[in-house]
């Protein structure tokens, strides 16, 4: 099976600058991927190159087995571009049903699909509203709908809860949730915690070059000296500091290492193929020292995996 | 359920000039254009093209105006048996245009500016979206231009209702013949569209091309007589001499603004399909 996106050689550069430097991966259809990276790492400039806004300096995007900018992507595609407003003069409606009809969908059927996506974000009420009457919020949340239109198969989300309320913020992850089974979106976002929630598989950019393209969680750790080994991860956060227990949990059978993340919290890699009930066995720890715990997460969190330097 | 675009290219380029018709008289911008385009012609119908049709009707006692028309090189006209059509013909090959640079000029400014044909861009071909708003220029231009006719007619048929065949005779030929004069102005602007970057700019430019480099040619000309060729590439080169004729002899000239809109919008298309937007 051909990959859903395939990029080979990836570059862009503005001026003297290069955004992204010679960049390639292949992303398979399924579960949503999470775009990370500082601001200026290339996130927009990727998802411009991937929807056709621009032209790469070199190297191939293609999607679908087609490349960028070919007629036969045409309605396979949502995206969410950064600060892309609609027109103020027209309503929602007549905007979002003008791009539906664009997709192919009659002047009756256009109507419904763009109440449809109105909806799924809840913003039926507002259709025959100006978009210069809305909030910042809602103007995000009119852009995320018209991506959503048509049900495209692959959806690219830059920034799509940037600005909203919590509540708004928690529908939108819904509704990617929801969403993947039938659509491959792609989210970037600077909240991690966020893009955990949603996604299985990471992708980190960082000053334009690919820094890893993985599974959200899990990692081939550099802790152990033999490089096949695959680590699994658990992390414990206490309620209260207590570096005693550090040492204790090292002892437990399978341990590899205890990093220290703050004084309240350690990530434990171990050898899961020796110890699978390797959570039972900190309880039982934890009850013993009467140490109290918040919470006991399988695997790290993404910002963990991606950033962390931690102390051992 | 998916909605992968299935339709013909024409059926997304009808759908985008019909937005663009929309749009433009949505817009803040093009109500107080189209207002003003209005007042303008009511007061030029009503008056203006009003006595002077009346002065080529009866030219005596109205020698004044006889000799306006002398002194403007439109005497030709007083040939003319629809006097009201004759004076409209001769204001309308230059208002028309005139007036196309200045409500074609935000083809494309404003939405690339504000991200908008990134919306666009996934649903359609970068073609489509480009000849679609010259289309749609276009359909308001003729829209326009319909509208003053038939107001034209219905001068005529007050002052002379006998010649009411002859009117409707000639509205078709008028029509095809302003069309094709605008064309190359509408086609101008939406190249600007796509090399500037602000509505204002692109109309100072379209000035500029047409008034300096009229003055340029002319004078490098002067040198290198094998330049002139040039100010075939200027809109509007052969109205001056289209308004001594009448309408059917003025075709003849049509190849000029077909050669040039072509030449425009092949020019701004290939920019266009290159254009970071």
């Amino acid at each position: 099976m051909s990959a859903m996106i395939e990029c080979i050689n990836l570059s862009k550069s503005y001026g003297n600058k290069k955004a992204l430097k010679n960049i390639s991966f292949e992303i398979q259809s399924g579960q949503p991927i999470a775009l990370v990276g500082p601001n200026g790492a290339g996130k927009s400039t990727l998802f411009g190159l991937l929807s056709g806004y621009m032209a790469a300096t070199s190297g191939e995007a293609r999607i679908f087995g087609h490349k960028v900018g070919s007629p036969e992507l045409i309605g396979r595609i949502g995206a969410l571009p950064q600060d892309a407003l609609f027109d103020p003069n027209l309503t929602l409606l007549q905007q979002l049903s003008y791009l539906a009809r664009l997709q192919g969908y009659s002047r009756i059927d256009s109507l419904k699909e763009a109440a449809r996506v109105l909806e799924l974000m809840q913003l039926a009420d507002v259709h025959k509203e100006k978009i210069t009457a809305l909030s910042h919020g809602m103007k995000k949340r009119v852009a995320i709908a018209q991506a959503l239109m048509g049900s495209p198969h692959l959806v690219l989300l830059d920034e799509p809860t940037a600005g909203l309320d919590p509540e708004n913020a928690r529908n939108i992850r819904q509704q990617v949730t929801e969403l993947s089974g039938e659509t491959t979106f792609i989210v970037s976002s600077h909240n991690l915690s966020e893009l955990e929630r949603m996604c299985s598989q990471v992708m980190h950019l960082e000053q334009g070059e690919l820094k890893a393209l993985q599974a959200i969680g899990s990692v081939s750790d550099m802790v152990t000296n033999d490089a096949s080994q695959v680590l699994d991860y658990l992390t414990l956060r206490l309620q209260q500091k207590d570096s005693d227990i550090h040492n204790k949990i090292k002892q437990l059978n399978s341990v590899q290492n205890v990093s220290i993340k703050h004084d309240d919290e350690f990530i434990i890699a171990y050898d899961r193929q020796s110890n699978i009930a390797l959570d039972q066995d900190l309880l039982k720890l934890l009850a013993a020292e009467s140490v109290s715990y918040r919470q006991i997460i399988q695997g790290q969190s993404l910002e963990d995996q991606l950033f962390m330097k931690t102390n051992n | 359920m998916n909605k992968s675009t299935q339709q013909l290219p024409l059926t997304q380029t009808w759908l985008i000039a019909q937005q663009e018709l929309l749009a433009s008289f949505a817009s803040r911008r093009g109500l107080f254009v189209t207002s003003i385009f209005i007042l303008i012609w009511v007061w030029l119908l009503f008056y203006p093209i009003r006595f002077s049709a009346e002065a080529m009707n009866n030219p005596v006692g109205n020698s004044f105006i006889l000799s306006i028309l002398n002194l403007l090189g439109l005497e030709p006209l007083k040939d003319w048996l629809l006097a009201e059509f004759a004076v409209y013909w001769a204001v309308a090959l230059y208002l028309f245009p005139a007036f196309s640079l200045f409500m074609a000029a935000d083809q494309m400014i404003s939405e690339r500016k504000r991200g908008g044909l990134r919306f666009l861009t996934l649903r359609c071909s970068r073609g489509q979206i480009f000849f679609g708003r010259f289309l749609g220029h276009m359909l308001i231009q003729s829209g326009l231009l319909i509208i003053t006719l038939v107001i034209t007619y219905l001068l005529l048929i007050i002052n002379s209702s006998q010649y009411w065949l002859e009117g409707l005779q000639i509205i078709p030929l008028l029509l095809l013949n302003l069309i094709l004069v605008t064309s190359p102005f509408v086609a101008l602007m939406s190249l600007l569209s796509v090399l500037m970057n602000s509505v204002r700019m692109a109309s100072l430019m379209a000035v500029i091309i047409l008034v300096i480099s009229g003055v340029i040619i002319n004078m490098l000309a002067v040198y290198f007589p094998l330049l002139s060729v040039f100010h075939y590439w200027i809109p509007g080169m052969q109205v001056e001499s289209m308004a001594q004729v009448s309408p059917s002899i003025a075709l003849l000239s049509s190849w000029i603004p077909v050669l040039q809109s072509v030449s425009f919008l092949m020019l701004g298309y290939g920019l266009f399909k290159r254009q970071a937007i």
